[in-house]
């Protein structure tokens, strides 16, 4: 449980900040003009926040190990 | 009657430049030079430079066996794209028989060649690069765009395996370095998938920017690597391989490739995506120069 806790507060995180980016960007990026029309793909930009999540999740252990050492 | 896929006759000297141009030989210059940095940061008591010379040797014909095995995996898309279409397999100067041939030859070589003349943990980082690459990243080009994520692992073994080819093993602070060109690539090929997406389009590439088209996740992905890759790039001063000097450049550093993405989410223009690309092509080269100049070793 305590292992499992830090990684489920990672994934919360990491899930939630590139929502708040994604949400950022939607409001300051002028709209492309796209001729070739058809809609965006939502599932892809979905599973690259899930495999980004999961990779900042392994870096993270990385990057606490190297602070272990740190200090 | 000559069939279509036979090459133009061509001189000695053209089919050469054919099939050098088939290695890619920019790119494998940049391998082997992010390699040797593995290399030097890796060696603790000097540079063994016999041991140096064959482990680059050994990375270029893997290099480029595996961008003539890409090209021939990729020979009908690249038809369809102008970025593409006049490389050796499409413009017809090679036939797909001795692209292929060439590939295998080369790979097989550079495996061999490092496990004989530098250490069988080499040979292997280089096999998993090659299947990773080849067999498992390239196909997936068309299937999905998080083939760029799968990409990204082969694409991240040039530091490990000079560090690797070093010493024969891989400890924390070369996955670091590994975990540094990992993160690095996602700003540098979104860029381009944006640049190209309607090129990508056409040759059925499932890049990012062509399945989400208003660039609204081309650009999240984009800062959200910058972003973390500002604290890994610090990584090597935490675990003792670097000093001060670097930590304060590669922070000077991600900051400025954290610029350069963020302002893509602002601007979604071609020429902010060739500023990002830009910026990623300065970043690397500058970052493992100032670790290798500020190793504490």
């Amino acid at each position: 449980m305590t292992r499992f806790l830090p990684i489920a507060l990672a994934a919360i995180i990491f899930t939630g900040l590139q929502l708040v980016i994604g949400a950022w960007v939607k409001r300051v990026r002028p709209p492309v003009i796209d001729e070739r029309g058809g809609a965006d793909n939502t599932l892809d930009a979905w599973l690259w926040i899930i495999a980004t999540t999961l990779i900042f999740i392994l870096l993270s252990m990385m990057m606490a190990e190297a602070w272990r050492r740190w200090v | 009657m000559t069939p279509v896929t036979t090459p133009a006759v061509m001189s000695a000297r053209a089919t050469i430049n054919a099939y050098i141009e088939l290695t890619k030989p920019r790119i494998a210059l940049m391998i082997v030079l992010i390699a040797a940095a593995g290399f030097a940061l890796g060696s603790r008591d000097g540079i063994d430079f016999s041991r140096l010379f064959h482990a680059l040797f050994g990375i270029a014909l893997l290099s480029g066996g595996i961008a003539a095995l890409n090209q021939y995996i990729e020979r009908e898309h690249d038809c369809f794209m102008p970025r593409t279409a006049s490389r050796p397999l499409p413009s017809k100067r090679l036939t797909a028989f001795a692209a292929s041939t060439f590939g295998v030859s080369l790979t097989a070589l550079g495996i061999i060649y490092l496990a004989i003349f530098v250490n069988p943990l080499t040979a292997l980082l280089g096999t998993a690069t090659a299947i990773g690459y080849v067999l498992i990243y390239t196909p997936l080009k068309t299937k999905t765009s998080l083939s760029t994520v799968i990409g990204a692992f082969p694409g991240a073994v040039p530091p490990l395996i000079g560090w690797a080819a070093a010493t024969g093993r891989v400890p924390l602070v070369a996955w670091a370095l590994f975990a540094i060109q990992f993160l690095w690539q996602f700003p540098h090929f979104l860029a381009i998938a944006w640049m190209y997406k309607d090129e990508y389009e056409s040759a059925g590439i499932r890049m990012l920017p062509v399945v989400e088209r208003q660039g609204v996740a081309t650009a999240q992905q984009s800062i959200i690597y910058a972003l973390l890759l500002i604290p890994v790039s610090l990584l090597p001063t935490l675990l003792g391989l670097t000093g001060m000097i670097y930590f304060y450049g590669a922070l000077a550093l991600g900051l400025f490739y954290l610029w350069a993405s963020v302002r893509t989410g602002f601007d979604s223009s071609r020429t902010q995506a060739r500023k990002l690309l830009l910026a990623s092509v300065i970043y690397l080269p500058l970052l493992f120069a100032l670790m290798v100049f500020d190793t504490t070793r």
